[in-house]
Order: C-alpha cells, then structure tokens, then sequence
C-alpha cells in the first residue's frame, strides 16, 4: 500500500457519491445567521422589579430574494464586524437608565425567561451552540449549556422547569435544558431547519416550528413528558413565526415565503385552511383574550378572527413593519417599521391605525412591559433604546446601549 | 460583483471538493454536506478578509478539518452516522473497497484520519498539515504513522474481499512502502 494506492483507495471510497444539495446556497443562508450574530453585540436588561433584557442582534434579510432573518430582522447594511463578547445590558423601568452590562458568550440569539421572572436564559453562538442562564435580580452569569450548532428558538415551559432550544439549518434537534440543574438532556431530532418554539399552556405539547431544506416548512408536535416528536403537520413556504391562543387550542404560523397564516388545530395536530394575508408575514401577535391575531406584512397588518379564521380589511401603517406587540390589556396593538423609524399604534377595538410615533433609527423589536404603561423599541442604529409612554403615546428620550441593540425581553 | 455574489460563486467552485473531503472526514454524506456547509458558513463571515488574502481554497479546507476535529472532541460519545447506500450503478470500483475502506478509515481516531485524508487524499506536504493542525511537523509524522499502521492492519487482505483491479496489483506490493516522512 503505497501513497499511489492509498490516494486511490481513498478515492474508491468516494464511490456512489451521492447528487449534492445546494449546500452553496444554504451556506450563504447559514453564513448570513452567523453575520448576523456576530455583528450582534449587546442587550439590555434591568435589576430593578420590571426589568426588561435586550441583546443586540442586528439581522440581515432578503439576500438571494429570501426572507433570512428571523422575526427580529431589519435590513441592516453595517459591515464592521466587532470581534468582541456580546454584551446584556439591563434597564430600570423605574428609571429608564441603563445598568451594569453583563458579559455573555459570543453571538447571542433569542432570551427567554422563566415564568417566575428570575432567570433568564439567553441562546448565542453557532457551532457550538450555547445557553446562558442570567439570574435576573444579582446580573449573575451562570455557567453555559452547550446545545447543538446555530441555535435559533429558545422557551422556557410554563412550568418554568424546562427550557427547549431548537437548533441545526440541515439537521434540526431540540435540546432540552433542565432550569434546575442547568443541564442538557438528550437532544430530540427534529426536522432540518427549525426556527422557533412553542409551549401549549398546560405544558403538555411544544411546536417546534421547521423551516425545512427546502423552504417549505413543517410544525412538529414534542410530548414534553416523553420526548417524543409527533407527526409533522405542513405549513406553507418560509414560516417564521407562531402565536397561540391562550387557551392552547389553535396555534397560527405565520408563512412569510407564501403570503399566509397557517392555524393548526393542537386538539388534532392538523392543519387549517391558510388565511391569505397578502405578502409577508414577517411577524404575529395575539390579543390576550385570543380573539385576534396580527400578521404584519409588507406595508400592512391584517386582524384575523380567531373564531372564524377569516382575514379583515389590512390595516396600512408606514414602511417596512417588522415587529409587533399588543398591550396586556389587549386594546392596542404597536407595529414597529424599520424604515422611517417610527411605531404605528393599532386601536384593536377599530383595527384603525393611529399617528405614528418616531422613534430612533432603526427600529428592529419591541417589547411591553406588564403593567402596560411602557413600550421598549430597540433601535439598532442609534444604538439605543426608545421607551414609548402608554397611553399618552409619546416617545421618551433614547437610552444609549453600547451597540446594535435587537432583541428585547421583559422579566416581570 | 457584490461581496456576496463573489462568494457564492467560490462556494459553488469550491464545495464538491469540500463535501469530498468531508465525507473521508466523517464517513457519512449528509454529515458532510452539513460539515461543508458549516464551513462555507465560517468563510462566508469573514470573506472580506479571507478574499484579499488570496487563499480562500486552502482556508477553507483549514475551516473544516478544525470543525470536525472541534466536532469530535466535542461529541466524542456520539455515534457515527451512517446513511443507506445510494443505488446508483456506477462501474467503477467494486462496492466492497468503498466499504472496507470507509471501515478501515472509521477506525482511525479523529486526528489521525484527518492527517491520512490531508496528506494522501489533499496531497498536502507535512508542514502544510502541521500548520493546518496547528502542531509540529513530528506530530504529522507519528500521527501517520500510527494511522498508516492501523489502516494496513484492516486493508492488508483488502485484495481478498475485493475483485477490484484498480486495487490489486498495487495491493501485493505490501505494507511497508509508504513513507512515513
């Protein structure tokens, strides 16, 4: 056996060589999620009792034609790629100041928080993957879980006792991660592609939500007693996005690529009729008490009628609307537009659009707090964070983050 | 041509190389199309700076010998996967090499399969591989050394299992011609 023949060896080995995938294209794909977190740099959270957790994500979209971004995801144009740690920064409500920025792992990507509100749990990296647990009340950092490559949904189960963190763009799996021990389990496979996740309110079921190879995307029940995934229930093209009803019946996906809002009976795992909302939808909200769900597409958000599936009459708000969150009282609804940087208010009782507020550039997300009387926008470009009052509607002077703020969370 | 273009176009001319490469890494084609395309990801981020040096081939197959090696030590527990076989005729080497070969090659250890496919598959030279790997060139050597040993240990009667004259003839040479150097 002599270099000649292994080369040769090697090569046979190399036999029946299977047709490629379009890995080109999907590396693109990967590869802007990676930019896209490593241009993310810092967030936001506050100590004091309504504390809110922002992490700067600025997301690309639309390269290739095809919606990359997830639901937090303005056009952003920056290529300066800072290769520091990213940064959690909190924010009093009380204050509305910045506090003491927490240092977390590189890359971060969605926050959740347990339903207690102490802690909260930040996904980051890429390949690895990881998990950070952030006591909420101290700022303390806790050690990192490492889950499976580009993380990309993270929930914590109402029970509080169990967060779910999807991960992989060829080969999906969903980690789960213990909030008592802050260890994984044994990763459950799940589609190729999986964006998001979501827990039914008794805990009994999560969605995990899977943008497939192809684009076309799939929902897949897990029984969160055994870990076990159901059948795949077929949505349509690029979904990005669920809302559910409080009473965990119906859960509605939004699919960007095909202009609809697919809803998925959870009592049968099937799936409805797909609402035609026109382009988009890019992100969704449910009013508390689950009559109305908001797709916000291209220029516009169209009110559905959770009893009858049935779209409104759009609603127009300015620009590229991108974001979206309804106050805790359900009567209005903020969409956030990435360009001009402003945030449309949405009378929910009319689905009447009301004067737009301005805020600082770039809006990309939004968050309320619980008692209802403060919106958060994170505004990527101005690298700050623009509290808007409840119910005067009127933007506070912008709360300087140190970079790119994207992601906001709210800890009660 | 936009940043992005350039790099689609490298990812294209580049990735059937990569993808091959991946699979002598880890034996498995949907494992290697997610390893290559892991890679082509890493590249994709810092392409401005890779594009000016002028060696995006060479670095990118540095990319993915150091994702699988992170990858394996990382996941040294899992299994490794193995896909159905394609049916697909082709007539060129007889099924039996493939498989005595992938076999032979799965038993290697991590470092030491990554040195046998860089040296003999990417016919890179020891230092290129020492730079690759980040270690001395004495540690190539005696990494080859010991995979090179194994690998003779499993294919020695490879000629036996399998009817291939590609392999034959070079076959009965025997075992102790490759240099280990």
């Amino acid at each position: 056996m002599d270099e000649t023949s292994l080369r040769r060896l090697l090569d046979a080995a190399l036999a029946h060589e299977p047709p490629m995938e379009p890995i080109a294209h999907r590396s693109l794909q990967a590869g802007f999620r990676l930019r896209r977190r490593r241009r993310a740099r810092n967030a936001t959270a506050s100590i004091a009792a309504a504390a809110l957790i922002a992490v700067a994500v600025p997301a690309l979209s639309g390269a290739l034609g095809h919606p990359l971004a997830g639901p937090h995801g303005p056009t952003d144009a920056a290529t300066a790629y800072v290769e520091n740690g990213s940064i959690v920064t909190p924010i009093s409500e009380t204050t509305n100041q910045p506090g003491t920025s927490i240092r977390t792992s590189r890359y971060p990507g969605p926050i959740a928080i347990t339903p207690d509100g102490k802690t909260a749990y930040l996904a980051s990296g890429t390949t690895p993957g990881w998990v950070t647990p952030i006591t909420i009340a101290t700022g303390a950092v806790g050690r990192s879980i490492r889950v499976g490559d580009f993380p990309d949904g993270l929930a914590v189960s109402p029970d509080g006792k169990t967060a779910y963190l999807a991960s992989g763009t060829t080969r999906g799996w969903v980690t789960p991660i213990s909030t008592a021990t802050s260890t994984a389990g044994q990763p459950i496979k799940v589609g190729s592609n999986p964006r998001a996740v979501v827990f039914t309110p008794d805990g009994t079921t999560a969605y995990v939500l899977d943008q497939g190879n192809s684009g076309w995307g799939s929902v897949i029940p897990i029984n969160v007693a055994t870990g076990t995934p159901g059948k795949l229930i077929k949505v349509g093209h690029t979904p990005m996005v669920m809302a559910m009803t409080p009473n965990g019946q119906t859960l509605y996906v939004a699919n960007s690529g095909s202009g609809t809002v697919t809803p998925i009976s959870t009592g049968t795992n099937r799936a409805g009729q797909p609402i035609n909302v026109g382009t988009g939808p890019v992100a969704i909200a449910m009013t508390p008490d689950g009559k109305m769900v908001y797709a916000v597409g291209t220029g516009t958000v169209t009110p559905i009628s959770t009893a009858t599936n049935t779209p409104g009459p759009p609603i127009r708000v300015g620009g590229e609307p991108q974001a979206i969150a309804i106050t805790p009282d359900g009567k209005t609804a903020y969409v956030v537009s990435y360009q001009p940087s402003t945030v449309t208010p949405i009378s929910t009782a009319t689905n009447t659009a009301q004067r737009p507020i301005k805020v600082a550039a770039g809006p990309a997300s939004i968050a309320i707090t619980p008692d209802g009387k403060t919106a958060y926008v994170t505004c990527s470009t101005a690298h700050a964070v623009t509290p808007i009052f409840i119910p005067a509607n009127t933007a506070g002077p912008p709360i300087k983050v140190a970079h790119r703020p994207n992601i906001i969370a709210i800890a009660p | 041509m936009s940043s992005e273009e350039e790099f689609a176009n490298f990812a294209a001319a580049a990735s059937p190389r990569l993808r091959r490469m991946a699979f002598l890494l880890c034996g498995d084609w949907h494992a290697a199309d997610d390893l290559a395309q892991t890679t082509l990801a890493k590249l994709f981020v810092s392409w401005r700076k890779i594009k000016r040096q002028d060696a995006a081939h060479a670095y990118a197959a540095r990319t993915l010998v150091n994702t699988y090696l992170a990858d394996k030590r990382l996941k040294r527990n899992e299994e490794i996967l193995t896909s159905k076989l394609p049916e697909r005729s082709i007539q060129l080497p007889a099924p039996e090499t493939r498989i005595v070969v992938l076999g032979a090659l799965a038993t290697l250890p991590p470092k030491g399969r990554a040195v046998i496919v860089l040296r003999y598959w990417a016919d890179l030279s020891v230092d290129q591989v020492a730079d690759m790997l980040g270690c001395s060139p004495g540690n190539v050597k005696s990494q080859s050394a010991r995979a090179l040993g194994k690998l003779r240990a499993v294919l020695g009667d490879i000629r036996t299992e399998s009817g291939s004259p590609e392999t034959h003839g070079k076959e009965q040479r025997g075992a102790g011609e490759i240099r280990h150097g």
